[in-house]
């Protein structure tokens, strides 16, 4: 005899769980937050450096990467708040990761929460941490046929950073392909063009960083 | 095991049946049988149908637009266990 139990569970359950306890958390720090996903390097440390400029310490940053802190060394240089996680071999953040990092960080008094995912663009998209929204950051140099090929973190996106518009002279990328490719997988998405070196575009993406919802 | 894995999940349903297989072998020194149903993506277009896909770049096939939201296919869920009585 055998009996057939009906679970109906999804199976990332427990990190969903974890990931709603963070999301109070920040809520009730009423505190915006970003989970910020790439391929490894598009820049998401230099935008973050260029944000830090502006914000100073009001910005918290949770970087990960597989080792080493050069990132949270890189951000704190720059005057944000930061903490490192060194995943040990992991391609993406888990919501337990960032809960256990938000032991480290005083969110108090901060004015916006970055979590700067591994550098992968595929799994981190499946994760959900607790964060308000995802951003996307696709460099040019990488080519505009990426969120065709990575569909998953682009569906997900609320928005894409294009970054290393300073290079656009010198690759073959099209904005324009980026962008109606994107609207076809999520007619929600906002892309900023802007460039870590020049500065260019990023005032419009401060305005929405500061517009963002407390 | 009974799981049910949608095209958009992001989970690879094979190397979940073979995890599952390790950690039952280890805990339980038995085997497991993982069936695998596939959910394909639904979407819901502004123009009011709802339709599956296999391909994300699909266009609505009422209207061909892709002004739409995922409707569905972007879970993997554990359905159900079915276990024998001793």
């Amino acid at each position: 005899m055998s009996e057939k139990i009906r679970i109906s569970s999804n199976v990332n359950a427990a990190n969903d769980l974890v990931a709603r306890q963070n999301r109070a958390l920040f809520a009730r720090k009423k505190l915006p937050s970003l989970n910020m996903i790439s391929s490894p390097g598009s820049g998401k440390t230099s935008v973050l450096e260029r944000m830090a400029a502006r914000m100073g310490t009001t910005l918290a940053v949770i970087t990960g990467d597989i080792q080493t802190a050069f990132d949270a060394d890189r951000l704190t240089r720059a005057g944000a708040t930061a903490v490192q996680i060194e995943t040990g071999g992991a391609c993406h953040l888990t919501a337990a990761m960032v809960q256990n990092a938000l032991t480290s960080l005083d969110l108090d008094d901060k004015k916006l929460l970055v979590i700067e995912n591994v550098g992968n663009l595929v799994c981190p998209a499946a994760f959900d941490l607790g964060e308000d929204k995802k951003i996307a950051v696709l460099s040019v140099a990488e080519g505009d046929e990426k969120p065709a090929k990575y569909p998953a973190l682009f569906t997900r996106a609320s928005v894409v950073l294009v970054n290393k518009i300073d290079l656009l002279p010198y690759v073959k990328f099209s904005i324009d392909r980026v962008q109606d490719d994107c609207r076809k997988l999520n007619r929600d998405i906002i892309l900023f063009p802007l460039s870590c070196t020049t500065g260019e575009g990023f005032e419009e993406w401060m305005e929405y960083c500061e517009g963002l919802e407390r | 095991m009974s799981i049910a894995n949608g095209d958009l999940s992001g989970v690879n349903a094979e190397s979940l049946a073979m995890y599952c297989d390790l950690v039952f072998r280890e805990k339980q020194n038995e085997a497991v049988a993982v069936a695998v149903e596939k959910v394909p993506a639904r979407f819901k277009c502004a123009c009011g149908v709802e339709y599956a896909s296999g391909k994300m770049f699909d266009p609505c096939p009422s209207c061909k637009g892709f002004d739409r939201a995922v409707a569905g296919g972007d879970r993997c869920t554990l359905e159900s266990i079915e276990v024998e009585d001793e």
